[in-house]
């Protein structure tokens, strides 16, 4: 794990009203105690690594080690300096939708949501492997027999993963052998191979 | 000293004063130059030496006070349109490390003060840390100047800035630890026909690289009309 990843999680626990953005700051609150040394320590480490872009004490800019009296501040923290670190799951849905990354850490514990992240990326790269069409603009592919079949990439969420890893293996053997098509509303499902 | 070449000329000047509770000795060396001024009783011009101020080369001040409590800095350098010279650090015993960590952040904090304090736009903000990184990359192991830090972070008011900074504790020139600015550090792509320059936190937000195929996306770009005619 990079070294600024492990110190922001020493960090972590005590934010509070973390707010993940979607050009990749994170906001959040923090209740500083001038008393604590070891946080001032590493609140200094993360601002000089540069994770902690911003410290602002009632919308005033203040820098470590000398941030003041006790009190919150809100801190900027640019996640372009954690790699592989995300809040939740589906910020690391969003970012990474089919492919994970080669490591990473998910603040947000859910058992489920892991297990479905891994069957959900398994699940869209088997599908990719089958695509006829890319549209690396749209996050998205195409499987194309009679009819298109969309497959759009950031669409879906954690909860949906839920029940993914289960039905996975049967999933991708079923669809391995036969081919495709879509209902109205989006779905699809899998046609027998017309043996004529 | 003895293999340092030997200053020429000028008049050593010391003085020990005491500015809010601090105890400073400022050393410098003062050249003067024959002048002509007007003799007030004859009203005829007379022979008049003069010194010559605005060419402050070389000068220190030094912060007793803050070298007894340790302080990591407690000289700076007075620089004006000469390099500070060798001889003159040699003589007041300055030796200077090679990176300056305390420094480079003293720098990097009075930036982002001065244009805190100045409202300048993210996109200006940006732009300053990258000059001041591209000009750090440049001087590789020679020490920045401040003055050519303060063209660039704002040249409309380079000697204000100037002026504070060498208050506040920064030196005319000093060594950069250019791992202390990595945090200004972007992504950055250079070749002939195209420049690229984005922070990190867009990858695969905003910007979507593809390594296998070497291509990127970035998306939410808007170009004027004159731009794509």
């Amino acid at each position: 794990m990079p070294q600024a990843v492990d110190s922001f999680l020493k960090l972590r626990p005590r934010l509070s009203e973390v707010r993940e953005q979607e050009d990749g700051w994170i906001l959040a609150f923090f209740n500083y105690d001038p008393k604590d040394m070891a946080v001032l320590g590493l609140l200094t480490e993360l601002h000089n690594e540069g994770v902690i872009s911003e410290f602002r004490r009632e919308g005033h800019l203040v820098f470590p080690p000398k941030l003041g009296d006790s009190g919150p501040l809100d801190l900027r923290i640019d996640t372009g300096k954690l790699p592989g670190y995300f809040e939740t799951y589906a910020s690391l849905i969003g970012s990474n939708p089919d492919t994970p990354p080669q490591e990473f850490t998910v603040w947000e514990k859910n058992d489920a949501f892991h297990a479905g992240y891994a069957a959900a990326c398994a699940l869209l790269q088997f599908l990719k492997s089958k695509a006829e069409v890319w549209d690396t603009t749209g996050q998205r592919f195409f499987l194309v027999d009679q009819q298109a079949v969309e497959i759009p990439l950031t669409s879906y969420s954690p909860q949906q993963t839920a029940t993914l890893p289960a039905r996975l293996p049967s999933i991708t053997r079923f669809l391995n052998a036969e081919h495709w098509t879509q209902t109205h509303d989006g779905h699809f499902f899998a046609k027998p191979v017309c043996v004529c | 000293m003895k293999d340092i070449p030997a200053a020429t000329g000028g008049y050593f000047f010391a003085a020990r004063f005491t500015e809010e509770d601090e105890d400073l000795l400022l050393i410098l060396m003062l050249h003067q130059e024959q002048g002509h001024a007007i003799d007030e009783p004859t009203l005829t011009l007379k022979r008049s030496l003069n010194l010559q101020m605005e060419h402050l080369d070389l000068a220190a001040r030094i912060s007793i006070s803050g070298w007894q409590a340790g302080k990591h800095e407690p000289v700076s350098l007075v620089r004006g349109r000469k390099e500070v010279s060798e001889y003159f650090k040699s003589f007041i015993g300055l030796h200077e490390p090679r990176t300056n960590t305390e420094g480079t952040q003293k720098l990097k904090i009075f930036i982002e003060q001065w244009m805190e304090a100045n409202t300048y736009s993210q996109s200006e903000k940006e732009g300053v840390r990258e000059r001041v990184l591209d000009y750090a990359k440049q001087r590789k192991d020679e020490p920045v100047e401040l003055n050519v830090i303060s063209t660039l972070v704002d040249p409309q008011r380079h000697e204000k800035f100037f002026a504070e900074a060498n208050e506040s504790g920064l030196g005319a020139e000093f060594h950069i630890d250019r791992r202390s600015l990595s945090p200004w550090v972007r992504v950055i792509y250079n070749d002939s026909d195209i420049k690229l320059n984005f922070s990190r936190r867009l990858l695969n937000k905003r910007v979507r690289y593809n390594k296998r195929d070497k291509t990127i996306l970035i998306k939410d770009i808007e170009l004027s009309e004159e731009d794509l005619r």
